[in-house]
């Protein structure tokens, strides 16, 4: 029948323009090192609205190279979704983007950055500029960090504890007060990631040395997850923790149901807020996390910023970036858009340090802070650790099994990307 | 033939009525209890979201404020989402039921394998779909525009029309048709004036369905608008955010739910006696 | 060759008295047969057109790429179908067979759920009472709720703090522990989409005049016999596709455990897997050859579904197939 052969043909058609198109190799072409001239710069949903004046006040400065804002979607695995889409097609959308402290090794490794050897990196802090570099080259500029407190209720504890055995001691006057010891984000997701890292730090141990191998099966290693597992052993940490991302835990210490919670920054302001919902708005102190033996290190968060191989306008991308992390660009992160500044002089302002009250403690933690593994498959690395982890925390693996497994699978995932 | 006496039957149905009320009760309260929560909790002050009250203590429309509010150009967003859906819509199904009525009424070989072929284009996971589409669409140079969003939810679309006007169209009467044309008309005149209104109810059914999964489409929109000129309600949402990237908008992110909502109701106010009723049939004499 | 329609009765409403025998089927002239290709043809093409654009053609270069090992990274090899082998047998089978058992779970448990909530719903929705126009939009409500938005909501309400916990007065892990969170993620959807059922089956309804009902009544047959008889089979071909449809979406069911669980708990489903392979280990060998596999099984139970239940489904109006 004549239908059926015409749509014969079209399918032969269309499986051969498949074919075609499944193999030539994606990738658009190289940009222009030294081109100037307009570019979009991407990132996460500003929340305050600021940046954009920041912007325009690049703009009026460079009317021949005005940066073009485009906001992706709130949660960090979108923003990563529309990178890696539009870089995988080389379409060129973004000339500068915001990335994930965790993405660099990931998205470098795949060629899609262009390296920043040029760009003036003095006066930031360390781990930040590390945590840019992929096989010693700066591929993500620092923009801004994070790290993690221990936020306390100042009205059952004088002081925040240091050590992990004042922690357990200190869950006594929790089970007086009946409330609950101890929570961190320790559901399945990033965030569990982040919690074990700053365990396994805390107790002086690492994921990975400083050559990428994992280094689980360590004592340290072993006494990290065991302040997590026996917390919720010994009831310390409470069995809904388990479903605890930043928010719940937000909630259960704003409601007064929690001692002590480690948590990052954004929380004090929302929990020292006046007529908000929070019941110890002026009951709470802020500390850095503790660790097995003295003070832990908490893992580094925050946001850097590279730049797309596909860029036609290099140049003024990286002196956008450059503008970024100018002093004054930093102070105006800090304090309209109230986001940790990678430039370290800025915590020793007075000012400052009177405007925002955990401003010290907040420098402190990031000195100390140590940043989750740089593992070309990122995701794969943490996904797994996040899910072995959560088994762990759930009583259904053994503290020596999960190390063990996370050994040898974590391992092989590094040395198969 | 048996006649039952017709008052045997009055008093028995008097007393269902009541439970039949009770049951359409239940129903209601459970279509509209979530539906509720949501609404509550949009009325709920941002800084009060955590709290369980049933009745909030206090209304607040913060949250609604916080929709319109600059930086998320929601007004924007929804007449995006009206021009994507409402396209959608009329393309669909004025090919779907093209499509159908061809499938139904005329005899060729392959009409089976057509049926499959676009049945089986429903199977596949968005995902797999969205990469190459990406590449292609900034091939073309489609990044940013309505289209990129309206072909594709053309596509996903039509296998649901096709085949719920292709199962409404073969239980329609066709002999009627057979009759129109005795009666000196042609095909397309049979087909508008008889058949069309008996299939009002699958036809409008279909096109509401249509129209709420064009409405609430998220993947491929999410990728292919970027710069926010074409982002449709869904997109705008998932650029809600709190004070930090970490505090969850749950108020803004309800109310924009609800205000999300709203439109889909009312089209269906408006068309649901045409759901039921149909049109009375111009086509007996 | 004309067809009675004095065999056909008028009704009291305007639509036309239906039988419950199946419509005559006039013979049609073979030299009609061969205009009808070609007429047909083009009122087709568009949909395939589009079709085998949107759909086809991102397919066929998922089924191209699976057969290679890519990760994004290097240039990719071609592997044959060891990818495949990895899912089924391999390394990534347990991960595989976890998330069908997963997939299939969901979508039996819904689809049975929804079909009897659904029923009820049409059925309320045909009868005419007063305010059944408020009801009907009423009912449309949790299909209409932007999918990421009622997942959130269900996320917060079935908070271990959340409204659920606290009607309940329990301190059950909703999302933390494996069945609590099933069974909500199962309760979650069947809401979220009973009405999409109700309301293609209330068009179903709509078909059936009343004057079968009647004929019935006059001669005996009680509600129920009246439902299994004339209600049941006369609004199947709604029923079949409005399930079928269903199914074909909840095989794929993503957004709503994404949100809920992050698949923690052994609430993975075959999308979630796909996405995780896909966009988040950049492991796209691998997950086209899923994708390709999930598409496998979403056909294999459509052609069972279809066979079972609806083998009128492929044929037409006159009786020929």
């Amino acid at each position: 029948m004549k239908i059926t052969r015409i749509l014969a043909t079209g399918a032969v058609f269309t499986v051969a323009a498949g074919l075609m198109a499944g193999c030539s190799s994606s990738g658009g072409g190289e940009g222009s090192a030294d081109g100037r001239g307009p570019i979009t710069f991407a990132q996460g949903k500003d929340t305050t609205g600021k940046l954009q004046s920041l912007i325009d006040d690049w703009n009026a400065d460079h009317p021949d190279e005005e940066v073009k804002f485009v906001e992706l979607p709130e949660s960090a695995d979108e923003q990563r979704t529309a990178l890696v889409q539009d870089f995988q097609a080389g379409a060129g959308t973004y000339d500068v983007a915001g990335l994930d402290v965790v993405w660099t090794a990931e998205f470098a490794a795949r060629d899609w950055l262009v390296p920043l050897d040029d760009i003036d990196t003095d006066g930031l802090f360390p781990s930040t500029v590390a945590s840019g570099t992929y096989d010693g080259t700066l591929f993500a500029a620092p923009y801004n960090t994070n790290a993690g407190f221990l936020y306390y209720r100042t009205d059952l504890v004088d002081q925040a504890p240091t050590t992990w055995a004042e922690l357990a001691e200190d869950c006594e006057i929790a089970k007086a007060n009946s409330i609950n010891c101890y929570a961190g984000q320790l559901a399945q997701y990033e965030g569990l990631t982040v919690n074990f890292s700053e365990a396994v730090n805390s107790a002086g141990g690492s994921i990975v040395d400083s050559t990428g191998k994992v280094t689980l099966d360590t004592p340290e290693a072993r006494a990290g997850l065991e302040f997590l597992v026996n917390g919720f052993a010994d009831g310390d940490i409470p069995a809904e923790a388990v479903t605890y991302q930043e928010e719940e835990g937000r909630r259960a210490f704003q409601s007064g149901g929690l001692l002590f919670l480690r948590n990052w920054p954004y929380v004090y302001g929302l929990a020292t807020q006046e007529g908000g919902d929070s019941v110890v708005q002026d009951k709470i102190g802020i500390a850095p996390i503790p660790g097995e033996n003295g003070a832990g290190a908490s893992t580094l968060g925050g946001y850097n910023l590279a730049i797309a191989k596909t860029s036609d306008h290099q140049q003024t991308a990286k002196d956008f970036i450059t503008f970024l992390e100018s002093e004054d660009a930093q102070r105006s992160i800090l304090t309209d858009l109230g986001l940790p500044p990678v430039r370290s002089s800025l915590y020793d302002d007075s000012e400052l340090q009177e405007s925002i009250p955990y401003l010290a403690t907040l420098k402190e933690a990031l000195e100390n802070a140590v940043a989750r593994p740089q593992a070309v498959s990122y995701n794969e690395f943490s996904k797994t650790i996040s899910e072995d982890v959560y088994k762990a925390l759930q009583g259904d693996a053994s503290v020596d099994e999960t190390l063990s497994g996370l050994q040898s699978k974590l391992q092989d995932i590094a040395e198969g990307s | 033939m048996a006649i039952a006496a017709p008052n045997a039957i009055r008093p028995r149905r008097r007393s269902a009525d009541g439970w039949f009320y009770v049951g359409v009760a239940v129903l209601v309260v459970f279509c509209l209890a979530p539906f509720y929560w949501m609404v509550v909790s949009s009325l709920k002050a941002p800084n009060a979201i955590f709290n369980n009250d049933i009745l909030p203590s206090s209304i607040s429309f913060e949250n609604f404020a916080a929709v319109f509010s600059g930086g998320n150009d929601f007004a924007r967003a929804l007449l995006n989402s009206a021009i994507i859906a409402g396209s959608t819509t009329i393309i669909a199904m004025v090919v779907g039921v093209f499509t159908a009525y061809a499938l139904t009424r005329l005899t060729f070989r392959g009409r089976n394998l057509i049926l499959a072929v676009i049945l089986a284009a429903s199977m596949f996971p968005g995902v797999a779909i969205l990469t190459p589409l990406y590449e292609l669409f900034a091939r073309i140079g489609w990044i940013n525009t309505y289209q990129a969003m309206i072909v594709p939810n053309i596509s996903f679309a039509l296998p649901l029309a096709i085949w719920t006007l292709t199962s409404f169209f073969r239980e329609m009467p066709w002999e009627l048709e057979q009759a129109a044309k005795v009666d000196g008309a042609n095909r397309a005149q049979a087909f508008r004036m008889i058949i069309l209104p008996l299939a009002a109810p699958g036809v409008f059914t279909t096109t509401i369905l249509v129209f709420i999964a064009a409405w609430n489409e998220y993947l491929i929109a999410s990728n292919v608008s970027i710069d926010g000129s074409t982002s449709p309600v869904t997109v705008a949402i998932a650029k809600f955010t709190g004070s930090s990237q970490f505090e969850q908008p749950f108020g803004t992110q309800m109310a924009a739910g609800v205000i999300a909502t709203i439109p889909l109701v009312i089209l269906v106010l408006l068309f649901q006696r045409r759901i039921v009723e149909g049109l009375t049939a111009g086509g007996l004499k | 060759m004309t067809t009675n329609i004095t065999d056909t009765q008028p009704s009291t409403n305007g639509s036309p008295g239906r039988s419950s025998k199946p419509a005559m089927s006039p013979a049609t002239p073979a030299r009609r047969a061969r205009g009808d290709g070609r007429f047909a043809l083009w009122l087709v093409l568009p949909t395939l057109l589009v079709l085998a654009a949107v759909i086809g053609y991102p397919v066929l270069r998922a089924v191209v790429r699976s057969l290679y090992d890519d990760r994004l990274g290097r240039d990719p090899s071609f592997i044959g179908l060891d990818n495949y082998a990895s899912i089924l047998f391999g390394g990534g089978a347990e991960k595989f067979w976890a998330a069908l058992g997963n997939t299939l779970f969901f979508s039996f448990t819904t689809v049975v759920f929804e079909l009897l909530i659904g029923m009820t719903l049409a059925l309320v929705m045909n009868r005419a009472f007063k305010g059944r126009g408020i009801v009907r939009a009423v009912v449309l409500v949790p299909w209409a709720i932007p999918t990421a938005v009622a997942a959130v909501l269900w996320k917060w309400t079935f908070d271990a703090n959340g409204i659920v916990n606290h009607l309940l007065g329990s301190q059950i892990l909703w999302t933390g522990s494996e069945w609590p969170a099933k069974w909500a993620i199962v309760f979650a959807d069947t809401w979220k989409t009973a009405p999409f059922i109700a309301l293609l089956v209330l068009a179903g309804l709509q078909t059936i005049s009343q004057e079968v009902y009647e004929a019935a009544r006059v001669d005996g047959a009680g509600p129920i016999r009246r439902f299994f008889s004339i209600t049941l089979p006369l609004a199947r071909p709604a029923i079949v596709v409005a399930v079928l449809f269903r199914l074909l979406d909840v095989l794929r069911i993503y957004d709503l455990p994404q949100i809920f669980t992050n698949g923690a708990n052994n609430t993975r489903t075959l999308s979630m897997l796909v996405v995780e392979e896909s966009i988040g280990n950049l492991h796209v060998g691998v997950g086209s050859a899923l994708s390709t596999l999930t598409f496998l099984i979403v056909f294999i139970i459509a052609f069972i579904y279809i066979r079972l239940l609806g083998a009128r489904v492929m044929s037409s109006a006159n009786g020929a197939s």
